[in-house]
């Protein structure tokens, strides 16, 4: 009785879709009710496909529920935040014509990013992931048109480029993890 | 008050306070299905316990694992004062919610 085992193959990709912590005790349940409950009242064909879709599921929550996507917006709101900062900054230190609205476009990105990275540790209402969403949409194209504005230019400026890609890819990853954390939520209705 | 709970949480819950000592995820998953009255993925009763560990609503606790089970340790979980709170709140709500309705629900002609 003790010997029927699930698939390894099937075994092994279940033990990669699960935390170190929930490796054992996880992987303990399913072989449990594998043993138990599924294989003397399936059968073997019946019995490997349950288990076939716990790892199915198990796959899901560890592609689309995952923090690690999370940590990385969370590096790039800082970043995007500093920028805006240091972009503010040094347009009323050097004061050139028009520091004022480019100022201000600084000041924007900055809020930008700390607003996200608010949303990112706490999370928030739908109006608040509206408000996220649309920010995240301002800030990608605010920095397509930097890039694109940057590779025209005769003058190249590299902090434009790296700011604007910064941009581009934080509102990406904004997009990415709001579309998840829907994604995972109706996962757990499963 | 504390964040009101979402019926899966609530279902997952009430299935660690009715298994009591034997609340670990194989019984919890069953008790869950018993409660829904359907077939619910593993994977989201063991995400959703992660997350009321994480916010403090259980606690969890490990013990040594049976031949079945090929000797691997069962997490064993238990309801914070928390957690019972946030599931007396949530029982507020819905009974709140629903005062005043006449019940069984009909369509008004």
């Amino acid at each position: 009785m003790i010997s029927n085992m699930p698939p390894r193959w099937l075994e092994r990709l279940l033990l990669l879709t699960l935390s170190p912590r929930n490796r054992e005790t996880v992987s303990g349940d399913i072989l449990e009710e594998y043993r138990e409950e599924q294989l003397p009242r399936r059968g073997e064909v019946l019995a490997n496909l349950w288990y076939l879709r716990q790892v199915a599921g198990f796959a899901l929550i560890c592609i689309f529920g995952g923090p690690k996507l999370k940590k990385v917006l969370a590096c790039m709101c800082l970043f995007v935040a500093a920028a805006g900062i240091w972009l503010a900054v040094m347009e009323n230190v050097l004061r050139h014509d028009g520091y004022i609205e480019r100022s201000a476009v600084a000041a924007c990105i900055a809020i930008q990013g700390l607003v996200t990275l608010i949303f990112v540790w706490f999370g928030g209402d739908s109006i608040f992931r509206s408000l996220i969403a649309i920010g995240a949409g301002a800030a990608a194209l605010l920095g397509a048109s930097a890039v694109a504005r940057i590779l025209r230019a005769s003058h190249f400026e590299g902090f434009v480029l790296i700011i604007g890609l910064a941009l581009i890819l934080e509102g990406i990853l904004t997009w990415t993890v709001l579309f998840q954390t829907r994604r995972a939520a109706r996962l757990h209705q499963l | 008050m504390a964040e009101l709970l979402g019926v899966f949480e609530q279902a997952v819950l009430l299935a660690v306070l009715k298994l009591a000592e034997d609340a670990y995820g194989r019984g919890i998953l069953r008790g869950v299905q018993t409660m829904l009255n359907r077939e619910v993925a593993a994977g989201a009763v063991y995400a959703t316990l992660d997350r009321l560990e994480q916010k403090h609503l259980i606690s969890s606790y490990l013990k040594e694992g049976t031949p079945i089970r090929s000797g691997r340790t069962r997490r064993y979980y238990r309801l914070t004062a928390m957690g019972i709170q946030s599931l007396n709140e949530s029982r507020a709500a819905h009974k709140q919610m629903w005062r005043g309705a006449k019940l069984p629900l009909g369509v008004q002609p």
